[in-house]
């Protein structure tokens, strides 16, 4: 009887101390949560102000400005689409005879990449009107853009190449 | 002590139970202490160690939250924000607990940039419980305040509805009162979805095109001096609207300082006689009715005389033309003469059809009901035919124009984003065969390639379009130098995925556009430049130029050649 009501006893306080520790852990969950849910709250207003911000400096009219002011870009224009099919035929016919005393130093020995800025446009300007000639103009978009057409074209050549398009 | 005490008084009368009482004691007494134990331990821990959580509870004291949630916004085709709600925080005082009212109001004016010193004394001093100091005032000034640490200053939480792209598209917005109820635009239109606070409206509209539409526009209002202008790009397949400008418009961020002028919908509330653009739906119905081919010839030698009416040409050939010639040279006479040949209420049944006598179905408060004669007599189908006696808005407008472009469907023009691509299959009721919209698609060509449309012409897109002059209608006379001149362009004109219109209100003459104020000089030039920029911003490549195949087709009805129209004698 007695043994047996101090195992009572022993086991109430037990008991009853781990109720009181655990509606102390509710609490200071509570107390967290709260806690996490204001700075979460505060966070995405934060969020929607610095939204609204963004949104107020990409105005289109406030972007142009700026890109007319630092940057030389431009918007696209109609004139700079061009076909697949135009760059293909230009690479087959004239790109042999387009470079014929770069590729037969250079080519074996250097990535194409390197290339690219050895061939100034002073030096290779000449050579764009061969061809052009030659092949009987083959494709406007040569005309058009005579200077830059060596270096890219051989980039463009490789490119098409190792991508099976002859 | 209690222990001794008992002693005494149980001595020899229950020895036994004594002892049992004491072991009794000695347990409730450990249990106690126990108690006590944990009690200290935990005064320990919450005095002494654990301070990280008291700068909580002191921030979150003095900020009353807002009672609903944040009006939802508004975002454009690419989510882009058009309008959206902040919370921003209010200052008000407890003037009863504000000790040195001159000193606080000294303090706290030199954090609101916008408040007198006196202003605030008088409020601090004047002993409310509630008082407004500032509304809305920015996060810093709030936190400046809060370092104050005055316990009689608080804030509350307000909602305030910002419109970061500013006046772009303020008239497709629209703007809420005081209280954040939307009481114009899409504001308005989708109140009870906003108020809810879940889920942003995404609109058709792409802000980018609405700028370029917008610049463009503002240029040529100012290179023509005009009293106002409009402008429209609606996809013709699914009858999104892309861009939506009136001008002159306002900031709806303070609609009260905008004058009704500025606020006037010009788009879908004001209605405007058309003119000349309105003969693209008298021809249609003509070409449409089977009665008329694109070869039938029609008398523009005389006048046509109906009453007290004269219907005359502007730049009269005084000879019989053919259907692309009316068009093209836009006579009024010929026009009429085609109308007539529909019979009694051939006009009116085709105008009914494409809408013209309801108003646009839009996502927007403000929509304006068409004028057309009530009752219609049979000179009404000889001057509605050229667009004189019938008034519409500009949405019917370039709603009716896609109906023609698309194959013949007339869509419902939205404001909201569509789930598909742009661009589907149009759905809506059929209102024109697909080789009469084949046919007006040639016609609105012609009048670029050729005509008063001339300078509509983009490189490398092509482009169709009909221009229209009209006089105004001011007091019952027509004003000759009062002019409404627009231009309505379908691109890529050979299958149709947007349609552009501009209209200028009141263009005076330049210089530069020799003395001409009318739709082929003032509104093409500005669907040239939106189309130039909107082509490559939807990645449409450049296409082969079909004019010269039009000019080909259309050669056999033309009696003069090709080439004979310019941009000013399209009235």
């Amino acid at each position: 009887m007695r043994k047996s009501a101090l195992i009572w006893i022993m086991l109430a306080v037990i008991s009853g101390a781990a109720l009181f520790h655990t509606s102390q852990k509710v609490t200071d969950g509570r107390t967290k949560l709260e806690a996490i849910a204001a700075r979460t709250a505060k966070e995405s207003e934060a969020l929607r102000v610095l939204e609204a911000e963004w949104a107020y400096l990409n105005q289109p009219g406030k972007l142009e400005k700026l890109v007319k002011q630092y940057l030389d870009l431009a918007p696209l224009k109609g004139k700079q689409f061009g076909k697949v099919e135009d760059f293909a035929e230009r690479t087959k016919e004239a790109i042999a005879s387009a470079l014929p005393a770069p590729e037969a130093e250079k080519a074996p020995e250097k990535p194409v990449v390197k290339i690219i800025p050895a061939a100034t446009p002073p030096a290779v300007k000449p050579a764009p009107k061969r061809p052009v000639e030659a092949s009987a103009a083959p494709k406007p978009v040569v005309k058009q853009a005579p200077a830059p057409a060596p270096a890219s074209n051989r980039q463009f050549g490789d490119l098409m190449k190792s991508l099976g398009v002859q | 002590m209690a222990e001794n005490h008992q002693d005494e008084d149980f001595t020899g009368h229950h020895a036994a139970s004594l002892g049992t009482a004491k072991v009794r004691l000695a347990m409730v007494a450990a249990a106690f202490l126990l108690g006590y134990f944990a009690i200290t331990l935990r005064l320990a821990d919450l005095t002494l160690l654990s301070t990280p959580s008291s700068p909580q509870l002191a921030q979150a004291q003095d900020v009353r939250p807002l009672a609903k949630p944040l009006r939802a916004s508004l975002l454009d085709r690419n989510g882009e924000i058009m309008a959206a709600s902040l919370a921003m925080a209010s200052l008000y005082a407890d003037a009863g607990q504000i000790q040195d009212a001159k000193a606080t109001a000294q303090e706290l004016a030199a954090i609101l940039s916008d408040v007198s010193v006196k202003e605030l004394e008088t409020k601090l001093s004047s002993g409310k419980h509630f008082i407004w100091l500032a509304r809305n005032i920015t996060p810093k000034q709030e936190y400046a305040i809060n370092a104050l640490g005055n316990p009689a200053l608080g804030f509350q939480q307000e909602e305030r509805r910002i419109y970061p792209s500013e006046r772009l598209a303020a008239h497709l917005t629209g703007y809420t009162d005081v209280d954040g109820r939307g009481i114009a635009g899409a504001e308005k239109f989708f109140e009870k979805q906003l108020a809810a606070g879940k889920e942003p409206v995404q609109l058709s509209v792409d802000l980018r095109v609405q700028h370029i539409l917008h610049r463009e526009l503002a240029a040529s209002m100012k290179t023509f001096s005009a009293k106002a202008a409009t402008g429209v790009v609606m996809d013709v397949n699914s009858g999104e609207i892309i861009a939506a400008v009136s001008l002159p418009d306002f900031d709806p961020l303070k609609p009260k300082e905008a004058s009704d002028d500025e606020k006037f919908n010009r788009l879908t509330l004001g209605v405007y006689e058309m003119g000349s653009t309105m003969k693209l739906f008298s021809t249609a119905a003509a070409l449409d009715s089977g009665k008329v081919g694109m070869g039938a010839v029609f008398d523009a030698s005389e006048p046509i005389k109906y009453g007290r009416f004269t219907i005359n040409d502007y730049h009269a050939k005084k000879r019989a033309m053919t259907v692309p010639e009316i068009f093209i040279y836009s006579s009024n006479i010929g026009t009429a003469r085609m109308a007539q040949a529909l019979g009694d209420n051939g006009l009116k049944d085709f105008y009914k059809r494409l809408g013209f006598f309801e108003a646009v179905p839009i996502e927007l408060p403000e929509r304006g009901s068409p004028l057309y004669p009530k009752p219609w007599r049979d000179i009404s189908t000889l001057t509605t035919s050229f667009g004189h006696g019938i008034a519409v808005t500009a949405l019917h407008l370039v709603r009716a124009t896609a109906a023609l472009a698309n194959g013949g469907t007339l869509v419902v023009p939205t404001l909201l984003k569509g789930k598909k691509s742009l661009s589907p299959e149009p759905e809506g009721e059929r209102v024109v065969k697909p080789q009469t919209s084949a046919q007006i698609r040639q016609l609105l060509e012609l009048v670029v390639a050729s005509g008063t449309g001339s300078k509509a012409g983009v490189e490398g897109y092509n482009v169709g379009g009909k221009t229209g002059t009209a006089e105004k209608n001011t007091g019952g006379n027509y004003k000759h130098d009062l002019l409404l001149s627009s231009f309505i362009g379908v691109f890529p004109i050979e299958s149709p995925r947007f349609a552009v219109l501009a209209m200028l209100d009141e263009p005076k003459p330049t210089k530069e556009s020799y003395g001409y104020a009318t739709g082929g000089w003032t509104a093409a030039p500005v669907v040239s430049r939106v189309v130039e920029q909107l082509a490559p911003l939807y990645r449409m490549a450049p296409e082969e130029d079909t004019r010269p195949a039009v000019l080909q087709a259309m050669g056999k009805y033309m009696k003069e050649g090709i080439g004979r129209a310019s941009a000013g004698t399209d009235r």
